[in-house]
């Protein structure tokens, strides 16, 4: 995943494309920390708790090139999630 | 042919490498978080009743001041099973002994005896009642419930033009409550499964709340499975929220329409009976359309609610006959299993051992357009056959 930092707030996002139509955002710090999200007040799980700046910024990657299309890397034994 | 696995999940068979499954092991805890037992309305009828939950039994019964308790089904006396026991007072009798339990746990009376001992409380869990389902709290430390993880209200439960829950159960053996899950990020087993062509597929998960978000059509080749049976073929846009480890809810817009409020609530959650058994429940409430009667509008749910077992039947006819994986084999057009499975980790370890990767948001929107295009040509073939995808 690319690291890229929002052009509002600087934050850090690992972002990743499989293909032109997807997109895999991994935060990396608490959402309190993004200025739009905090000022929207929407609860989890809100479909509208996202931000546009930090899409753009995405959007611009894309186009510069800065994130290039990627596939899947599954995670191997130590890593995978468990419940035991 | 003994095969040797190594540290990617692959072995050797001959010249060929082949793809071993991990099925881990059952946790041997229970989720930590608010679980829907069911419907007060039922817990408030009849006598005690007896909820097989969490590796234990628990006993739900009304006293006469009409307060909903959950305690422990064992009486700490002499084991005796308080479920079986008459509500007396508001304390719960228990048929053994008669003695005497309130809603907080503690023993109130042993008619027979000059007093009570001391430590005479057995454990009452920690309840509330919401949009009229009653939930319980688990958590293997013991600790009371934090404010942020309470279960959300549904303004519209009970509010003029809605129906009432029509609800259902059913119980899943021989699988962990992971399985049912996992359906959060499964787009294409909406197809396979539940006869549902997703347009549109994104996830997104933060703190305790995992969601979906997912446009699609019914299947033509299988509209009796619609969801919304008054306009057949119309798209629906769902809007679903896990609130915690097991309870989901669905806001729905049906009949094409995607904008405004959503005109049917549909609640999907579970508990676990053991580490392998769990009860799956659901339930749906419609906002009954202008003209329409009530007992038209409380058909319509119904009608909801039996297409949406058919679909969860299909889901436990697959779980009944699966393996359990801990390392499934993704393509691109898949959801985010692992990352789904990081965040429901997190109600499996102790508080102070959830970790940002678990809780931290997380966004996922899957390219539905290959998908799309390959279902279309599916379903257009079997119209043609006249064949149907329903398994009889």
């Amino acid at each position: 995943m690319k690291p890229l930092n929002c052009d509002l707030c600087g934050q850090q996002v690992l972002v990743e494309k499989f293909s032109a139509v997807h997109t895999s955002i991994q935060w990396t710090n608490k959402t309190d920390n993004c200025p739009t999200i905090r000022a929207a007040g929407l609860g989890l799980g809100d479909p509208g708790r996202s931000c546009a700046a930090l899409q753009n910024r995405i959007e611009r990657a894309v186009l510069d090139s800065e994130i290039l299309e990627s596939t899947i890397e599954l995670p191997s034994h130590a890593d995978l999630p468990r419940l035991h | 042919m003994r095969s040797k696995e190594n540290a990617v999940g692959a072995a050797v068979h001959g010249d060929e490498q082949v793809r071993v499954i991990d099925s881990g092991a059952p946790p041997e805890r229970f989720a930590r978080g608010w679980h829907c037992l069911g419907l007060v309305r039922d817990f408030k009828s009849g006598g005690p009743h007896q909820i097989s939950a969490f590796g234990t039994e628990l006993v739900v019964f009304t006293g006469e001041d009409g307060n909903v308790n959950v305690l422990n089904a064992f009486c700490p006396h002499m084991g005796g099973n308080l479920a079986h026991g008459q509500v007396k007072g508001n304390a719960i009798a228990c048929p053994f002994h008669d003695w005497r339990w309130g809603g907080n746990g503690k023993c109130v009376d042993i008619p027979y005896a000059r007093r009570v001992p001391p430590l005479a409380r057995t454990r009452a869990w920690v309840t509330r009642q919401i949009a009229g389902q009653l939930f319980v709290w688990n958590d293997p430390q013991g600790s009371q419930p934090p404010a942020e993880v309470e279960i959300p209200g549904i303004p519209e439960y009970g509010a003029d033009g809605w129906t009432d829950w029509t609800w259902h159960t059913l119980e899943v053996e021989g699988s962990h409550c992971r399985e049912i899950v996992d359906n959060v990020v499964d787009m294409a087993h909406f197809f396979y499964v539940h006869y549902a062509l997703p347009t549109y597929f994104k996830n997104h998960f933060e703190g305790h709340v995992a969601s979906q978000v997912m446009h699609a059509t019914p299947r033509p080749d299988a509209l009796e499975t619609s969801l919304d049976p008054t306009n057949i073929g119309a798209g629906t846009r769902s809007d679903a929220s896990y609130f915690g480890p097991s309870y989901m809810i669905d806001k729905l817009w049906t009949g094409g329409r995607f904008e405004g409020g959503p005109n049917v609530y549909l609640i999907n959650c579970h508990y676990p009976i053991s580490s392998t058994s769990f009860k799956l429940q659901y339930g749906v409430i419609v906002k009954k359309p202008e003209g329409v009667s009530d007992a038209e509008g409380e058909e319509m749910a119904k009608m909801i609610a039996d297409g949406q077992k058919i679909g969860f039947e299909q889901d436990i006819q697959i779980w009944k006959n699966k393996a359990p994986i801990d390392n499934p084999l993704l393509s691109e057009e898949d959801g985010p299993v692992y990352q789904l499975r990081r965040w429901y980790e997190q109600f499996y370890v102790d508080i102070e051992d959830v970790t940002p990767e678990m809780v931290n948001r997380f966004e996922f929107e899957i390219d539905t357009t290959r998908a799309v295009n390959s279902w279309n040509e599916e379903v257009s073939a079997n119209l043609a056959a006249g064949r149907s995808p329903i398994r009889a």
